[in-house]
């Protein structure tokens, strides 16, 4: 006689969970509370879906050079943005040299194409000497020099200045912050301060400030030959501030490589500032990298404080495009430039805030 | 570090400790020598263009009108009250945005936790659109655009005794002489007279802070919410608290105790934010102190000092009142 412990027979295969279709009625209307919510939200949406509708393609004019394209406003003057692309695009920037501005933005897009399609095994290094040498790659071409006319930054201006203000205070705000965080977790008490003084100070001004203050103060604080343009000084002010914040943003990555990692590259040997170099950085900055793109998308978002203080950035090329004297006089094309602004950042910034979620994914 | 056994500093010690002492005698000599610079160029500036230094001109005479005040404010004041109006209106805008973008927030959070729907999609989309089109933008929108579209003073929007047109925003006033009696709004030639006046700025600003920064707080608060263990909202459901009840009484304490320091530096952002009132015109500290009295009294450097202090002060006090309420919150843990 045989005893078996184990069983023979196979159990039959499960049959597979059914998968519902979503029952469109509970999610809609699983209480009657939320029934009415659903129903109001839905009149809204139509209500406002078809104000637009009617405002934004079947009343809008799309082609002329002047608001008389764009009588009364029953329709969305996309007139005014497709006659100004120029402006919008480069600002100022003198029309025989505009081949210097297309380059940057090529440049511009097949690097970032690049960053984002490269293997995620692929080196950061690589990208973030990227970010820190296109962006005076850029400002030396179009700003010009020897065999190249020279073009003030006075006359960029536009997506062109936009791109550029971004692109310089992350090459400029990252290296700092870094120095910032490092200074802030020192063993030494002076260095400590400084950086955690400066850091926490710039911190409790609102961006605003620091940039009347770079706008208007800097110049008295400057020997009195010396000339510093504006746009310089805003960069100077973006840099600082932005500065701070990617102090914050790395010494979190900093506090996130554990202690034994340290303890372990001071074992095999290596002093401090190699096991820095070696061990803490890449950890530590690969931790921060989603981080780092929230803190491209706020840059983004507050270089249109620059239309404040006078330089002309995006923002500012719709302002100074509704007062020109073929423009002005219609809050109605002021509302179509603004519609259209809205719906560039919100593309931009939505994007890159995909992208830095899917980088945090990827982790 | 390990502490020499003498106070005398082994030489080993003192090798390795070096460069850190001489790197700090660096930056020290390095920071020195940059303000000592910036400072005599500042005096060398100062003089060569005659202008005054001193905080002597807050006594002044200010000579300009402020449009929205809460203290009483005429061009006879002096600079100093100038001032204190300015910072007034800081605070109650800060006030008003900071409640509005709360409550939307807290609704907007809600909604996102709704099962799929038209709730739930409409709560994802509120906060993705506002969160990423810059503040500013927002701003001038509600003021520009969104004012513009309101009616004219004649056929002014009557609710209640609330009066709307593009103006502002009128709410009644109490009158207390001769009598006490509600003081209602009318229109009243090429004017509203009576009640208490909320001027488009005010309005604008207000709008697009609350509604930019609800965005965030929308996040925040979501955040917090999913931290409440299930358990806790099925023993409310035990215990027969369902629905809004068991949200307030259950679910919102215990989720603010997480939500509440990230909401805080959200508070702090929209203060300083708050500052974008220069680019509409609406009297606060930056447009009045940074902006009128900088000009009219060419002391930029004093006026932007104040500027710098008051946004540190109010955002230490921000500070302040997050640490109390999160030292309230959790002593009613320990309980």
């Amino acid at each position: 006689m045989t005893t078996h412990f184990v069983r023979q027979a196979v159990i039959g295969a499960r049959v597979a969970p059914a998968t519902a279709p979503i029952d469109w009625r509970r999610a809609l209307f699983p209480t009657p509370a939320m029934a009415v919510l659903s129903l109001l939200l839905l009149a809204l949406f139509v209500a406002l879906g078809w104000r637009f509708l009617q405002w934004g393609v079947v009343h809008a004019h799309w082609l002329g050079s002047s608001s008389e394209a764009c009588p009364g406003d029953e329709g969305a003057c996309w007139a005014f943005v497709v006659a100004r692309w120029k402006p919008l695009l480069v600002g100022n920037y003198p029309s025989d040299q505009l081949w210097r501005a297309w380059t940057c933005f090529a440049a511009f897009a097949l690097f970032w194409v690049w960053v984002v399609r490269r293997s995620h095994t692929a080196s950061l290094q690589r990208v973030l000497l990227g970010f820190i040498l296109l962006p005076v790659a850029f400002f030396l071409l179009l700003i010009g020099g020897g065999p190249l006319p020279v073009v003030a930054p006075t006359r960029w201006g536009g997506l062109l200045l936009t791109l550029v203000v971004t692109l310089a205070t992350f090459a400029t705000a990252l290296p700092i912050g870094l120095c910032l965080a490092l200074g802030r977790r020192s063993r030494l008490p002076i260095a400590r301060w400084l950086c955690g003084g400066f850091v926490e100070g710039i911190r409790s001004v609102p961006l605003l400030a620091v940039l009347f203050v770079a706008a208007t103060l800097l110049p008295l604080f400057l020997p009195s030959g010396s000339s510093m343009d504006l746009f310089s000084r805003a960069v100077v002010a973006f840099a600082l501030f932005n500065a701070a914040m990617a102090a914050e943003v790395f010494r979190g990555g900093l506090q996130a490589v554990g202690r034994g990692q340290i303890e372990a590259a001071t074992t095999v040997g290596l002093n401090d500032f190699a096991a820095l170099r070696v061990i803490v950085l890449p950890q530590a900055i690969t931790a921060v990298v989603p981080a780092l793109v929230n803190i491209m998308i706020a840059v983004i978002k507050e270089t249109t404080l620059l239309s404040i203080i006078g330089v002309s950035d995006l923002l500012g090329a719709v302002e100074i495009g509704a007062k020109s004297p073929d423009w002005i006089g219609q809050s109605n094309i002021l509302t179509s430039g603004y519609v259209f602004l809205a719906a560039t950042y919100l593309t931009v910034c939505y994007g890159l805030s995909r992208y830095s979620r899917r980088l945090e994914a990827r982790r | 570090m390990t502490a020499a056994p003498k106070p005398r500093i082994s030489r080993a010690v003192l090798k390795e400790r070096l460069p850190g002492y001489l790197g700090q005698a660096l930056l020290l000599a390095v920071v020195a020598w940059l303000a000592w610079r910036g400072v005599s160029n500042f005096q060398a500036n100062v003089r060569a263009l005659h202008l005054s230094v001193g905080f002597g001109f807050l006594h002044q005479e200010a000579g300009f009108q402020i449009a929205q005040s809460l203290i009483a404010f005429t061009p006879t004041s002096t600079y100093l009250d100038a001032v204190i109006a300015a910072a007034l209106n800081t605070l109650l805008v800060i006030a008003l945005a900071g409640v509005l973008s709360t409550l939307i927030g807290l609704c907007i959070a809600f909604g996102r936790l709704a099962p799929p729907g038209l709730v739930h999609g409409a709560s994802a989309v509120y906060v993705e659109v506002f969160r990423n089109v810059p503040l500013l933008l927002q701003i001038l929108f509600w003021y520009f655009s969104a004012i513009a579209f309101l009616p004219g003073l004649e056929d002014s929007l009557q609710i209640g005794p609330v009066l709307l047109n593009n103006r502002g925003l009128f709410l009644p006033g109490v009158q207390f002489d001769p009598t006490i009696a509600l003081n209602r709004p009318h229109v009243e030639g090429f004017d509203v007279v009576g009640g208490f006046a909320i001027q488009p700025e005010l309005i604008a600003l207000t709008l697009g802070l609350s509604i930019y920064n609800s965005a965030f707080l929308a996040e925040i608060f979501r955040a917090g919410i999913l931290s409440v263990p299930r358990g806790q909202i099925e023993a409310a459901a035990t215990v027969g608290l369902t629905g809004v009840r068991a949200a307030v009484l259950i679910v919102l304490p215990q989720a603010l105790r997480v939500a509440l320091p990230a909401a805080g530096g959200q508070y702090q952002t929209l203060a300083k934010a708050s500052s974008l009132a220069a680019a509409i015109g609406y009297p606060d500290i930056m447009q009045i102190v940074g902006g009128t009295v900088a000009s009219q009294t060419s002391q930029a450097l004093e006026a932007m000092a104040l500027v710098i202090l008051l946004y540190a002060a109010i955002n230490l006090v921000i500070a302040l009142i997050v640490a109390l309420a999160n030292r309230r919150l959790l002593k009613h843990e320990g309980r």
